[in-house]
């Protein structure tokens, strides 16, 4: 984990050097030709860089309330490292009380009458307000990657690609949208139950749901808190400093040395990088 | 004769001279610093008992006896001190045994003091061997030395162990006996020593105790008891009272007269006494000796009768059983040897039926299935003498069923004269089957507290709890008595028309804290009342004769008797009333503010305001929301400001943001008394989704201004089984796990609400008034979780309430619908993890155990699905202490309802263990689990809800409970309101007592003309007097029902296919043409019958 900022510097630095196209240290070996259009991949791996450009901006922004000189200015920051979340500021700089959440459409990017017509007839069928996942944020983006992927079936067990999906859940979580009746009607339904046979050391993590709910959870306990000053923050500044690096790199969680492509381990960079061996990046 | 016997045994008991002195301890032997001397003692029967190195007695073998045989006692306390090799070692003490030949003469004629660890109830250590259970555990662990204190006067027994009393027992062996050791088995090795006795100085016998007490120099208080039966006759008891009462007539200032005859009840004889006292006075019915079909009145399709036969062995029994009602309230009669018995408990679900019939000797209980077919014959089982016997039943098609309308065998110049005599301001004072007693007469119901006897489930040893101790009919009993008698169940529970002074322990007549359904579990054992202006003292007490000469209740029905005559004060005009407070709204949660003014919210989104002191409500606002049909989101809570009156005009609504399904906590300012929803300022934000359902949304205020939240886990419990729960993948998942089975519950979706940190459903949240962070919240400095999380692991924490002076959270969770889980009861001190979806209730599911929950905390009370709908719900903590408040048991008591079963109990939380459920476990080997914890105990009914379903409550300033009434589901029904219990005393419970009391100008004039002859229910009597219910005479023509009046009739009429040949005289002289109306009018539309009424211009038209 890093705890100080210019670890921060250099792993910012270290992802650059992925943003930019060029193949990191692990230097993946693409075996076999993409399996997408040169469309869809240019378009997917658009979307896998954003999503480190923005956990590169979340780093900064703490990185820049660690240093704050004041109060407004660590708030600021930390609402920057909030927004890249879900793309939207939390609207508490300076104040106090909720903070903004996208809807239900927008965050699932789903109608009411995708379900039952009742649905419609009590909610209506209006569009979700935003619909570019690139104003979404990295759970936003991150949900639409899997939705162009799904698009294309069920990966292989093993395969880079699928590897790719399991680290990018490990970071947005591995919930999904899905359906079933109740009250006699086709309601929508957040899923984790396809995952109910997996260990418990998945369901006490909190790769179950996403790291990436970590920091939003941080952000918005330290714009929440009333401080005195900086230096009262400081500690938890640091925490969420740590939990974005571990969206970035992932954890060892079985300690064997490696941070692999498996679940509760591989985080941005692990999917970069099988991202990459699958032809997507 | 078998009274005189009682008599003068009796006589001879209360009469025993007393020992003068106190006397010193007297060792038997010592055992200590080497030795003592055995001198004395005896050995019988296998076995022995040797004298270990440090002096100890050391058994051996067994089952022998040890025993003292120099001196045998009466009164003593005895101290032995004792120690087992093992937990598993049996042995005991024994006292007040005759001249022993066997060790068995000790078991049969004495009573041992049992020591053993390993067993429990009656069997366990300290308790008195089959008789008695100990209240608690209270041993050292084996090899370590401990000290019983044995203390036996007259028929009380008192076990003490290590400093703790354990015991309490009323015996009924010899007076007098020896005592002695137990050796029971060779693997049951026990030392004892110190064992010292010191003869107690014989109390002073209770006739010489209670002419201390009582006789007073004021004028005497004359009672008239009676004691005639119609019915059960419960002679012994009856006798030994007679006994007693004349020997009281001697000694005390009471002049008892005892008698036999109902027609000593009229006017001028009851002036001449102070109280009516029915002493064991059943007054039932005289019931036929055999079932003749002729002479039964039958309700057509109400009654199913049943041939039955027993099968006892070698021979068969036929009889018949009838049964009225529904499975939750039915009566009925069986006949088999015994003649016409009825059936004074009965139940049946699912076609499973169990029916006791009779009293002591002839009682007879059958359980069976019943035919689902008027030709199947089932099988079902007799048991009797201890054995189990099948019984055939088979439904008689073409039966119908009795009347069970009971006869008044008293007239209605009785009934009168007794109301009289309570109007002047006298007393009744009534014992145990004085409450089986006159169910025809709505008065006397009402008089005795409203309830009358149902049924007896237990005839044992129980413990009384004292709930008024500085009563003087009760402070002599200091917190609980414990005796043994038959305990009475009625059919409506006294405590809500009566101050009660003493009630059942329900943990001394079962292990079970308390049903969840609707069954009473509240058992008042003694109360006074108010009736007509006079003072009732009822008692359930007197079954059986030794009570009647048990000092501490013979103490406690004379005060009674003295209070009910009024010569000491009692506190008797108290009575529970429940008013609708605000009708017109669809309630969802309540809150009132510091003055008492309640504010109501709507799932719609309604907002309404009930001033206090105008008594008017008013529609104050509408918030936009979401449809809550069929997803549970909307206005969901509701909150005032603890400041609201002083400088803080604000109201807090926790409700669904349109189209967003966000939850939002939010902040309104109230002006001009409305909320200003354009003030809203937002606190906290819970995204949910738009699905059924688990949305809780209580608001509660905790100490320190903190607000808390409950939050539901908002998920669906159902899966896909046809694309993830494959046969193989589940197979392989059991095999994995080393589970037989698998619990869909836990496949539910929940991990990441419930379980998830960095969510805010299925939690307590806790936040400042402002929306920040309170500091001292439990995860607070944490990384990665949410802050606001107080408590987690819960599924819908429906309904939150704050206790009083601790500050935690209680919680009522609902949870799954299935057959083995369970709605749970939370205890929040803050950073606790319930375990949903891990667990719920006792049950861990699938591969989870408590050791796998982090920050697991077990519930305080757990109910499953049992016979249907369940919605656990928590209520306030009752702590009011102002005068107008609940009665003062009610201190410190929680209260808990459910939403689906509709009915509120109050009860105790104590210290206690919570144990898992290993029966619905899934898991090969079980995890057994028990963990201390608070849990609850004495769980009794406050009330059952009918038409509504309690789905908020609120405590007031006032010391009033408000309810908000539910009705209707995802739209408003029609009987939803706002209701409120309270209690009142003195002149406000007379007043109200009144005008629920007050018979109608046309009752009164019917009950003291007519009902003589036409009965209390105008159900007349066969060939002589017809009846007034459901006939053409009464509701028919008013012409002729006048002129029969005016003018009488003789001769024979006909009145619903029956032939009646009584003479009516006629009323004109007597009655004025606005009584005739009167009366004529309360006929046509009584019991059912529904016709016009008749004016007094009608009567004087036919005159």
């Amino acid at each position: 984990m890093l705890r100080n900022s210019s670890a921060m510097r250099h792993l910012i630095l270290l992802l650059a050097f992925v943003l930019t196209g060029c193949s990191y240290t692990y230097h993946p070996v693409v075996t076999s030709p993409p399996m997408v259009t040169p469309e869809y991949h240019g378009a997917l791996s658009e979307h896998v860089r954003t999503i480190g450009v923005m956990l590169a901006e979340a780093a900064r922004a703490v990185e820049a309330a660690q240093q704050a000189s004041n109060l407004t200015q660590m708030q600021q920051a930390v609402d920057l490292a909030f927004g890249q979340v879900w793309g939207a500021p939390s609207g508490l700089v300076g104040g106090a009380g909720g903070a903004h959440q996208h809807g239900w459409k927008t965050r699932w990017q789903a109608t009411y009458s995708d379900f039952d017509p009742a649905y419609a007839a009590r909610y209506g069928n209006a569009p979700p307000h935003i619909t570019n996942p690139a104003k979404l944020g990295i759970v936003g983006t991150g949900r639409y990657i899997r939705r162009l992927l799904a698009a294309e079936g069920t990966p292989r067990t093993g395969s880079a690609k699928s590897k790719f999906i399991i680290s990018l859940n490990n970071l947005i979580g591995w919930t999904r949208l899905d359906d079933g009746v109740t009250k006699a009607e086709r309601q929508p339904r957040i899923d984790l139950t396809y995952r109910w046979d997996a260990d418990q050391d998945f369901w006490r993590s909190s790769a179950d749901t996403g790291w990436i709910f970590e920091v939003q959870a941080q952000s918005l306990n330290i714009l929440k808190s009333r401080y005195k000053s900086v230096k009262d923050a400081q500690g938890h500044l640091d925490d969420l400093a740590s939990l974005i690096t571990k969206c970035l790199e992932g954890q060892d969680t079985n300690n064997d040395g490696q941070v692999a492509p498996v679940e509760n381990e591989g985080g941005y960079l692990t999917a970069a990088r099988m991202a990459q061996q699958a032809g997507l990046l | 004769m078998k009274t005189a016997v009682l008599f003068v045994w009796l006589t001879c008991w209360l009469h025993l001279a007393p020992p003068a002195t106190a006397s010193e301890w007297h060792v038997l032997y010592d055992g200590r610093d080497g030795g003592g001397s055995l001198d004395g003692w005896k050995m019988l029967g296998p076995g022995n008992f040797i004298v270990d190195r440090d002096g100890s007695l050391k058994s051996q073998g067994g089952m022998g006896l040890f025993y003292y045989a120099e001196q045998d006692y009466e009164d003593f306390e005895l101290e032995v001190e004792w120690k087992v090799s093992v937990k598993a070692a049996n042995s005991g003490v024994f006292v007040r045994f005759p001249v022993p030949e066997d060790p068995w003469d000790a078991v049969e004629g004495g009573y041992e003091v049992q020591i053993d660890d390993k067993s429990s109830g009656k069997h366990a250590t300290g308790g008195i061997y089959s008789f008695a259970a100990p209240r608690t555990f209270a041993s050292n662990p084996p090899g370590k030395w401990n000290r019983f204190l044995i203390r036996v006067q007259g028929q009380q027994y008192q076990i003490s162990l290590n400093g703790k009393k354990l015991t309490e027992y009323v015996g009924e062996r010899s007076l007098r006996g020896f005592v002695g050791l137990q050796n029971h088995d060779p693997n049951s090795t026990t030392w004892f020593r110190l064992v010292r006795i010191r003869p107690l100085p014989k109390k002073a016998d209770l006739l010489t105790t209670l002419a201390t007490k009582f006789a007073n120099t004021a004028p005497p208080i004359r009672v008239l008891t009676v004691t005639k039966t119609h019915g059960f006759r419960h002679e012994g008891a009856i006798a030994t009272t007679k006994a007693l009462l004349a020997e009281l007539n001697k000694t005390t200032e009471f002049e008892f007269t005892v008698t036999e005859d109902l027609k000593d009840l009229h006017a001028d004889n009851l002036a001449t006494y102070d109280v009516l006292f029915l002493a064991n006075a059943t007054l039932r019915v005289d019931e036929p000796d055999v079932l003749d079909e002729s002479v039964l009145t039958f309700r057509a399709g109400d009654w199913k009768n049943f041939d039955a036969v027993l099968s006892l062995g070698d021979r068969e029994i036929k009889g018949r059983i009838a049964l009225s009602g529904s499975p939750d309230a039915m009566t009925g009669l069986a006949e088999f040897t015994s003649g016409v018995q009825k059936i004074t408990e009965a139940s049946l679900r699912g076609g499973m039926f169990n029916l006791i019939w009779g009293e002591g000797a002839g009682v007879g209980r059958v359980e069976g299935r019943m035919p689902e077919k008027s030709d199947g014959k089932t099988a079902g089982i007799l048991r009797a003498a201890g054995q189990e016997f099948p019984i055939l039943a088979t439904e008689v098609a073409t039966a119908s069923q009795r009347q069970w309308d009971i006869e008044d065998p008293l007239t209605a110049e009785h009934r009168e004269a007794i109301l009289q005599f309570l109007a002047a301001g006298k007393g009744i004072a009534g014992a145990h089957s004085a409450l089986d007693a006159l169910y025809g007469w709505s008065a006397y119901r009402a008089l005795v507290g409203g309830g009358l006897f149902e049924k007896h489930p237990w005839t044992q040893e129980v413990r009384i709890t004292i709930e008024d101790s500085k009563n003087p009919a009760t402070q002599h009993l200091g917190q609980a008595l414990t005796l043994r008698d038959e305990i009475y169940v009625l059919d409506k529970n006294p405590r809500w028309t009566s101050h009660v002074l003493a009630s059942l322990d329900m943990s001394s007549v079962t292990s079970d804290p308390g049903p969840a359904d609707t069954q009473r579990s509240d058992f008042p054992i003694s109360w006074l009342t108010e009736y007509n202006g006079g003072r009732v003292f009822m008692t359930k007490l007197g079954h059986f004769p030794d009570v009647w000469t048990n000092p501490l209740f013979v103490e406690h029905l004379l005060q009674g008797l003295r209070i009910a005559a009024g010569r000491i004060p009692g506190n008797f005009a108290i009575r529970r009333v429940k008013e609708t407070i605000i009708d017109n709204v669809w309630p969802d949660d309540l809150a009132i503010d510091e003055e008492g003014n309640v504010w109501v919210a709507e799932l719609r989104g309604k907002v309404h305001y009930y001033d206090a002191k105008t008594r008017q409500a008013t529609h104050v606002a509408s918030i936009k929301t979401t449809d809550p049909t069929k997803i549970e989101h909307g206005l969901m809570g509701i909150e005032v400001d603890p400041d609201f009156h002083s400088g803080s005009p604000y109201i807090y609504l926790y409700y669904t943001q349109p189209e967003t399904f966000i939850n939002t906590l939010s902040r309104f300012k109230v002006v001009d008394g409305h909320p200003d929803l354009t003030s809203e300022h937002v606190l906290l934000r819970v995204p949910t989704e738009p699905l059924c359902c688990h949305q809780a949304g209580d608001l509660e205020w905790g100490l320190g201004g903190r607000l808390y939240l409950s939050t539901g886990d908002t998920g669906m419990s159902e899966t896909r089984p046809e694309w993830e729960l494959t046969d193989k993948r589940i197979e392989k998942y059991k095999s994995v796990h080393g589970l037989t089975d698998h619990h869909w519950s836990r496949l539910a979706d929940s991990e990441r609400s419930a379980q998830n940190l960095q969510d805010l459903r299925g939690k307590i949240l806790r936040i400042n008034k402002d929306g920040t962070i309170p500091p001292d919240n439990p995860f607070y400095g944490q990384s990665g979780v949410r802050w606001e999380v107080f408590a987690y692991g819960l599924r819908n924490p429906y309904r939150i309430k704050r206790h009083p002076t601790t500050g935690a959270i209680w919680i009522g969770v609902v949870g799954p619908d299935a057959r083995f889980d369970y709605d749970e009861y939370n205890i929040a001190q803050g950073g606790e993890n319930f375990g949903w979806p891990r667990s719920i209730g006792r049950l861990f599911y699938n591969d989870w155990t408590p050791q796998d929950i982090p920050n697991y905390a077990p519930p305080f009370w757990e109910y499953t699905y049992e016979t249907g709908g369940r919605s656990a719900s928590m209520g306030p903590i009752y702590n009011h202490t102002g005068p107008n408040g609940f009665p003062s048991v009610f201190k410190d008591k929680i209260f808990v309802y459910d939403w689906a079963r509709k009915w509120i109990k109050w009860a105790d939380v104590v210290d206690g263990t919570f144990t898992n459920d290993q029966q619905n476990s899934v898991k090969n080997k079980p995890v057994n689990t028990a963990l201390p914890t608070k849990r609850i105990a004495n769980i009794k009914d406050f009330d059952v809800l009918t038409n509504t379903t309690p789905i908020s409550m609120e405590l007031g300033p006032d010391g009033a409970l408000y309810v908000a009434e539910f009705d209707g589901f995802w739209d408003p029904g029609p009987n939803a309101k706002v209701s409120r219990y309270r209690w009142l005393r003195g002149a406000q419970a007379r007043a109200y007592t009144a005008t629920q009391t007050a018979l109608s100008p046309g009752e009164q004039i019917y009950t003291s003309k007519c009902a003589a002859c036409h009965q209390n229910q105008g159900q007349g009597v066969p060939g002589t007097f017809p009846p007034l219910v459901n006939t053409d005479w009464v509701t028919g023509d008013s012409r002729r029902l006048v002129e029969v009046v005016l003018n009488g009739l003789e001769g024979e009429i006909e009145v619903n296919g029956a032939t009646y040949t009584g003479t009516m005289a006629p009323w004109r002289d007597v009655l004025s043409d606005d009584e005739i109306a009167k009366a004529l009018s309360y006929i046509r539309t009584a019991w059912g019958n529904n016709a016009s009424p008749i004016s007094p211009a009608q009567v004087r038209a036919l005159r």
